[in-house]
C-alpha cells in the first residue's frame, strides 16, 4: 500500500498536481493573514498604541506579581547557591575533607534543574509583561535596549559555565584548580546576571534624568548608574546567599525525615547544619545593607522614603519584625537542639540558653511594639493618643536598631557555645582567649544598648549616620574578631566526645522548613515593600500607572499574593527536588527530557504501585504530609497576621483634567499652570522654586523676569537648541547639554495649551505674564520658534 | 514533704505572673499589644520545654494523659469531659464575638506623618535665622496657635481636651524633632484638610492657614518652634 502511494507520487503529472495545490494554499494563507490583520496590510504607518492589556479574573497585574516573585526567588536561589557551593568546594580541597566535596555536589545537583526552571519563569514573565504592559515596556527598552544584548550574552557564559561546571566534576577531578576556576567564573556571571536586571528594576525607582542627545550605550549605562542600583545589588547578593542556605537546609530536611539508613540521616542532619548555618551568617550584615538601600532611597526622594517607613506602609514593617523575629528565633533553636541531641551532657547548657532565651524575647517583643499602636477608641483614649507614654518608646527607629544588634549577637553566642560544646582548647592561654572573648561580646552589647539610649536625645542625623552606623560596625567587629579568637585557639582543640549527627528529633528538620518558608514570606514581603513604595508609578516621577490596577493594594491583600507566591515556589522546589532525586542522569547536557521522563514513569507504575502502597500506607512515616502542613500553617498564620494591622489602600491622585474653557482670566491660567507644574508636567521632580540642595535642575525662582516668552517655549519643547557655556569645570568652557527631556515628547507629553498654562506660571516667577487666556482657547500657539544655531 | 512542682505548672504559673504584670501597667495596655506579648511569652515557654527530652516529657505528658482520658476517675473525669465540651462551645463564641456586628467605631488607622506632597519635599526655609524672626514668630504663635498647642508648646492648650486627636505635643521627640522644616510647613499652610486619605484629613481639626498667614510667617512661627522648644529640624547635611 505505502509503496504504491510513493510510486504515485514520484509521477511527474501527479507532482505538479501537488505543487499547484500547495502554492495555492500558501498564497490563500498569506492572503488571509493579511486581511485578518489590517495593520499588516498598512504597512509602515503606526499602528494604534495598546497601553495595557487585562487578563481577565486574575488581573494583569496580580500575575506579573506572582511570576515575577517566584521569578525572583528562584533566580536568587541560583545565583545564591553558587557562592557557598564554590567555598564548601575551596573547603573541600583545602582540608581534603570529601564531606565538603560531596556537600558542593549534591548543591549543584540541585541547581542545574532550578536554573532550567528560572529560565522557563523567566521568559513566561517577560511574555506577560510584554502583554500587560506595553507601554511600561517600550518605554524601560527605548532606554536599556543594549543592555538587553549584554544580558543574552551573559546568559550564555552563565548557562555554559554551569554545566560545565556540573559536567565536568568527576572529569576535571585531577585538575581541580581549572574546575575551582569555572565555579569561580560561575559566581562571576552570575553576579553581573543579577545586577543588570537590578538595573531596570532600580531604574524604575530611582530614575535619573535622561537627555535627548544621548547615544544609545550612554544612556543605558547613565540610566544604570541610578542612586539605588548598587546598594540592591549588594542586598540582594547577601539575601541571595541567605535564601539559598535555608532553601537547601530545608531540602536537607526533607531528605533526613525520609532517610532510611542512620547513615544517610548523619548526612542530611549535617547538610541541614550547614545550609542553616549558611542562612543564618548571611542574615547577619543583611540589615547593614538594608540600611543603605532605604538611606538612599530617603536621599533620592523624601517622599518615597516616607512612604516606605513613616507612610502608609510603616505597618509593613512590624510584620518584617514579626518574620525576623520567628527566623532568628528559630535559628538559635535549632543551634540549642544540637547542643542537647548532637553532644553529650547538654545538661550543663541549660541555664546559659536560658539567658539567652529570655534575651531574645525581650529584643523580640521591644522590636515588635510599634510606635503607634493598633487600639480601639476606648483604649486610644485611656493612653491618650495611639502613642502608649511609657511603651512607644519602644517603636521609635533607636530602639529596633538597639534590639536587632542585640539579637545578632546574641544568635552569635549561640552559634560559639554550639560550637565549643565538645571541644577542649589546648594552647596555653585558652582561659585568656575565653576571657577575651566574653570581654568583646559583653562590652558590644554594653555598647549598643548605650548607643540606643543615647540616640533618643541626639538629633536624627547623628542617630542615622553615627550612632546607627557605629552600632553596625560594633557588631560585625566584634563577630571577626571574636571568630578569629575562637579560630586560632582551638586550632588544635581536643574533641572530648565526638558530636553524634543524626540523632536530631523530627521538629528540629520542621524547625528547618519553617526558617526556609519564613526567609521566602520576608523576601516576597519586601520585594512588595519596594515596589509599593514607588505608589501609582511604573517608572517613580516620570511614566505613571494609569491602568485600573495604578493603586497599591492593602497589606492583607497583599499577603495573600506573598502566600500563593511563596506555596509556588515552595511545590516547585519540591516538584524539582523529587525529580532530582529519580533521575538516573548521565552528568552531562542530558537535559531535554529533564521534567517529562520521571513524572511519566512516576504516572505509569501508579496502577502497579497502588496495590503495594495499601499495604505499606500505613507504615511509612507521613512526613511528607506533616512539612506541607507545616508550610500551610505558616502560610496561614502570616496571611492572618496581616490582616489584623490596619488595612490601608494607597490610591493613585485624581487626574486633573486640564480644561480651557475654565479659564477665564490671566490668574487661572496660572494657577492651571502652577498644577501642571507640579503635577502632570513633573516639572518639580528636578526644579526648584527658591534654592533647594535635593534640585536636580536650574532653580527657577525669579526666572520669569530673565527669559523671553519664546525662549521658555524653546527650552520647553526643545531643551538641547540652546547651550549653555559650562564654566565651573576649569579649562575652556564647553557647551553643557541640559538633562532635560522634551516636555511636549513622551513620556510627559503636554499638549500646547497646556504648554501656555505652564509658560504663564514660569513667566509668573518673577515677570509679567504675557499669555492671554484668549490664546489658550483658541488652541493655537502663535509662537514663532527660532531655529537657528546657537 | 513538698513535691518539687513540675515544669507544667511553673509555666502556668509563669504566664500568669507575666500577664498580671503586663495588666499593671498604666495607662493600660491595648489588647493588641498585650496579645504579641502573651504570644512570645507563650512561644518562649514552648521553646524551652521542647529544648531537653525529659522537660518535654515532663511538660506534654500531664497534658496528652488527661485529654486521652485513661486511668482517670472521679472530678478529673468529669473535668476532661467538660472541657472537651467547652473548648469547642469556646471556639465558636471567639469565632461569633468576631464578627458580630457591634456598636463600636473601628480600630484607630492613621497614620500620624504621612508623606507629604512632592512640591512640599526639599523646600527651605527663606526667612534669615535671627532673634527678631524668633519673636516674630513668637507673636505670630501667641496669637493664632496657643489656643490648641497651649503655652508651653505641649499640645495642651485651652481648647486641646475637645479634640481628638489631641493637637500636636511639639516638645515631644517624636513630633517636630523627627520632621523637616518642609514638612512643618506643609502641615500648617494646609492643615487637616490637606492629609492625605490615610491619614483621615476629616479627623484633624488644624485648619489650614494659606490665605490667613503669609508664608513668610509660616516660616518665622517654624523657627519658632525650634528655637523655643530646644528640638533642631531633621536634615540630611
Amino acid at each position: 500500500m505505502r509503496n504504491e502511494l510513493i510510486f504515485e507520487a514520484q509521477r511527474p503529472a501527479v507532482r505538479k498536481l501537488y505543487c499547484y495545490f500547495l502554492t495555492i494554499l500558501v498564497l490563500l494563507f498569506c492572503v488571509g493573514l493579511l486581511s485578518l490583520n489590517p495593520s499588516f496590510a498598512q504597512e509602515g504607518r503606526q499602528a494604534p498604541t495598546v497601553d495595557y492589556r487585562d487578563i481577565p479574573w486574575i488581573g494583569s497585574r496580580n500575575l506579573v506579581w506572582v511570576i515575577a516573585q517566584v521569578h525572583l526567588l528562584f533566580g536568587g536561589f541560583v545565583l545564591g547557591v553558587p557562592i557557598f557551593v564554590w567555598i564548601c568546594e575551596l573547603i573541600a580541597v583545602k582540608t581534603k575533607d570529601t564531606r565538603y566535596d560531596k556537600l558542593a555536589k549534591e548543591f549543584t545537583k540541585l541547581l542545574t534543574a532550578s536554573f532550567e526552571m528560572t529560565a522557563m519563569i523567566g521568559a513566561l514573565f517577560l511574555f506577560v509583561l510584554l502583554i500587560c504592559y506595553p507601554k511600561l515596556m517600550s518605554y524601560l527598552t527605548g532606554i536599556f535596549l543594549p543592555t538587553y544584548y549584554v544580558y543574552v550574552l551573559l546568559f550564555f557564559g552563565e548557562t555554559t559555565t554551569l554545566y560545565l561546571y556540573w559536567s565536568g566534576w568527576e572529569t576535571v577531578q585531577r585538575r581541580r584548580g581549572l574546575h575551582l576556576f569555572l565555579g569561580f567564573l560561575l559566581n562571576v556571571f552570575g553576579f553581573l546576571i543579577m545586577i543588570v536586571p537590578n538595573a531596570w528594576a532600580t531604574f524604575q525607582a530611582s530614575p535619573v534624568v535622561l537627555s535627548a542627545g544621548m547615544g544609545a550605550w550612554e544612556k543605558a549605562w547613565i540610566a544604570m548608574h541610578n542612586p539605588t542600583w548598587w546598594p540592591l545589588n549588594v542586598h540582594r547578593f547577601i539575601s541571595n546567599v541567605v535564601l539559598g542556605g535555608f532553601v537547601c537546609g530545608a531540602y536537607a530536611a526533607i531528605r533526613y525525615l525520609g532517610a532510611e539508613s542512620q547513615e544517610e540521616r548523619a548526612h542530611y542532619d549535617w547538610m541541614g547544619y550547614v545550609g542553616n548555618f549558611i542562612g543564618i551568617f548571611g542574615l547577619l550584615p543583611l540589615p547593614f545593607a538594608g540600611y543603605w538601600l532605604t538611606m538612599e532611597i530617603y536621599r533620592y526622594n523624601q517622599q518615597m522614603g516616607i512612604t516606605l517607613m513613616g507612610g502608609f506602609l510603616s505597618w509593613l514593617f512590624i510584620i518584617q519584625a514579626v518574620l525576623i523575629g520567628v527566623l532568628f528565633l528559630g535559628s538559635n533553636y535549632y543551634f540549642w537542639l544540637g547542643i542537647a541531641y548532637r553532644t553529650e551532657g547538654a545538661e550543663r547548657y541549660k541555664k546559659p540558653i536560658l539567658v539567652m532565651l529570655v534575651l531574645l524575647l525581650i529584643c523580640f517583643g521591644i522590636w515588635m511594639t510599634p510606635h503607634s499602636m493598633v487600639a480601639s477608641l476606648q483604649e486610644a483614649r485611656q493612653m491618650g493618643g495611639t502613642h502608649h507614654p511609657l511603651l512607644g518608646v519602644f517603636g521609635v527607629m533607636s530602639a529596633k536598631m538597639t534590639v536587632s544588634n542585640l539579637m545578632i549577637l546574641i544568635t552569635f553566642v549561640s552559634f560559639l557555645v554550639y560550637w565549643r560544646a565538645n571541644k577542649v582548647e589546648t594552647v596555653r592561654w585558652a582561659k585568656g582567649a575565653r576571657l577575651t572573648q566574653a570581654v568583646l561580646i559583653v562590652g558590644a552589647g554594653i555598647y549598643i544598648i548605650w548607643a540606643g539610649v543615647y540616640g533618643y536625645f541626639v538629633p536624627a542625623i547623628v542617630r542615622i549616620y553615627v550612632l546607627s552606623v557605629s552600632q553596625v560596625g560594633t557588631v560585625i567587629g566584634v563577630l571577626i574578631l571574636v571568630t578569629i579568637i575562637a579560630v586560632v585557639s582551638m586550632r588544635n582543640a581536643k574533641e572530648s566526645k565526638p558530636l553524634h549527627w543524626g540523632m536530631m528529633p523530627a521538629r528540629s528538620q520542621y524547625l528547618l522548613v519553617m526558617n526556609a518558608v519564613i526567609v521566602i514570606l520576608t523576601m516576597s514581603l519586601m520585594g512588595y515593600a519596594r515596589s509599593a513604595s514607588r505608589v501609582h508609578w511604573h517608572i517613580y516621577g516620570v511614566l505613571q500607572d494609569t491602568s485600573p490596577h495604578a493603586y497599591t493594594p492593602a497589606l492583607g491583600q497583599a499577603s495573600v499574593f506573598i502566600s500563593i507566591s511563596t506555596f509556588l515556589f515552595f511545590i516547585m522546589v519540591v516538584f524539582l527536588f523529587w525529580v532530582i532525586s529519580r533521575t538516573i542522569r548521565r552528568p552531562a547536557f542530558s537535559t531535554q527530557y529533564f521534567f517529562m521522563v520521571p513524572f511519566i514513569f512516576w504516572v505509569v507504575s501508579l496502577p502497579e504501585k497502588r496495590a503495594v502502597l495499601t499495604q505499606q500506607i500505613s507504615e511509612r512515616p507521613k512526613f511528607f504530609q506533616k512539612t506541607m502542613a507545616t508550610v500551610c500553617g505558616i502560610l496561614i498564620a502570616y496571611t492572618y497576621l496581616s490582616h489584623q494591622i490596619p488595612q490601608q489602600i494607597s490610591l493613585p491622585p485624581k487626574q486633573e483634567e486640564f480644561n480651557p474653557s475654565q479659564i477665564k482670566t490671566q490668574a487661572d491660567l496660572v494657577k492651571a499652570g502652577q498644577k501642571l507644574f507640579f503635577g502632570k508636567g513633573q516639572c518639580a521632580l528636578c526644579h526648584s522654586i527658591g534654592p533647594s540642595h535635593t534640585a536636580r535642575a536650574p532653580d527657577l525662582q525669579g526666572i520669569g523676569a530673565k527669559l523671553t516668552r519664546e525662549f521658555i517655549y524653546e527650552s520647553l519643547t526643545q531643551p538641547q537648541a540652546y547651550l549653555y557655556m559650562q564654566y565651573d569645570q576649569g579649562g575652556t568652557p564647553r557647551p553643557f547639554p541640559a538633562k532635560m527631556p522634551a516636555i511636549n515628547k513622551s513620556p510627559v507629553g503636554l499638549s500646547d495649551p497646556e504648554l501656555l498654562a505652564v509658560m504663564s506660571f514660569v513667566q509668573s516667577l518673577g515677570g509679567k505674564v504675557t499669555i492671554q487666556p484668549e490664546e489658550v482657547k483658541t488652541f493655537m500657539t502663535t509662537i514663532t520658534v527660532s531655529t537657528g544655531e546657537p | 514533704m513538698i513535691k518539687k512542682p513540675s515544669i507544667l505548672i511553673k509555666a502556668v504559673i509563669f504566664l500568669i505572673l507575666i500577664y498580671t504584670g503586663l495588666r499593671l501597667i498604666k495607662p493600660p495596655l491595648p489588647f493588641s499589644l498585650l496579645f504579641m506579648y502573651m504570644t512570645i511569652s507563650i512561644l518562649g515557654v514552648l521553646v524551652w520545654v521542647t529544648l531537653y527530652e525529659d522537660t518535654m516529657k515532663e511538660f506534654f505528658n500531664p497534658i496528652v494523659n488527661f485529654l486521652s482520658g485513661e486511668g482517670l476517675t472521679g472530678l478529673k473525669k468529669n473535668l476532661r469531659i467538660a472541657i472537651l465540651i467547652i473548648f469547642p462551645l469556646w471556639v465558636g463564641f471567639f469565632t461569633y464575638s468576631k464578627i458580630a456586628p457591634k456598636n463600636q467605631p473601628p480600630l484607630e488607622a492613621r497614620v500620624i506623618h504621612p508623606s507629604p506632597p512632592i512640591e512640599y519635599t526639599g523646600i527651605e526655609i527663606t526667612v534669615e535665622d535671627s532673634e527678631e524672626t524668633v519673636s516674630e514668630g513668637a507673636t505670630i504663635y501667641y496669637d493664632k496657635c496657643i489656643f490648641c498647642h497651649g503655652d508651653q508648646l505641649d499640645g495642651n492648650g485651652a481648647e486641646a481636651l475637645a479634640m481628638n486627636p489631641p493637637p500636636a505635643n511639639f516638645r515631644d521627640a517624636g513630633t517636630i524633632a523627627q520632621l523637616q522644616e518642609s514638612y512643618l510647613f506643609w502641615r500648617i499652610l494646609k492643615g487637616g484638610e490637606g492629609l492625605p486619605v490615610e491619614s483621615t484629613p476629616w479627623k484633624s481639626a488644624m485648619p489650614p492657614w494659606e490665605g490667613r498667614l503669609t508664608e513668610e510667617e509660616i516660616w518665622k512661627v517654624i523657627k519658632y518652634l525650634y528655637k523655643e522648644t530646644g528640638h533642631s529640624p531633621r536634615t540630611w547635611k
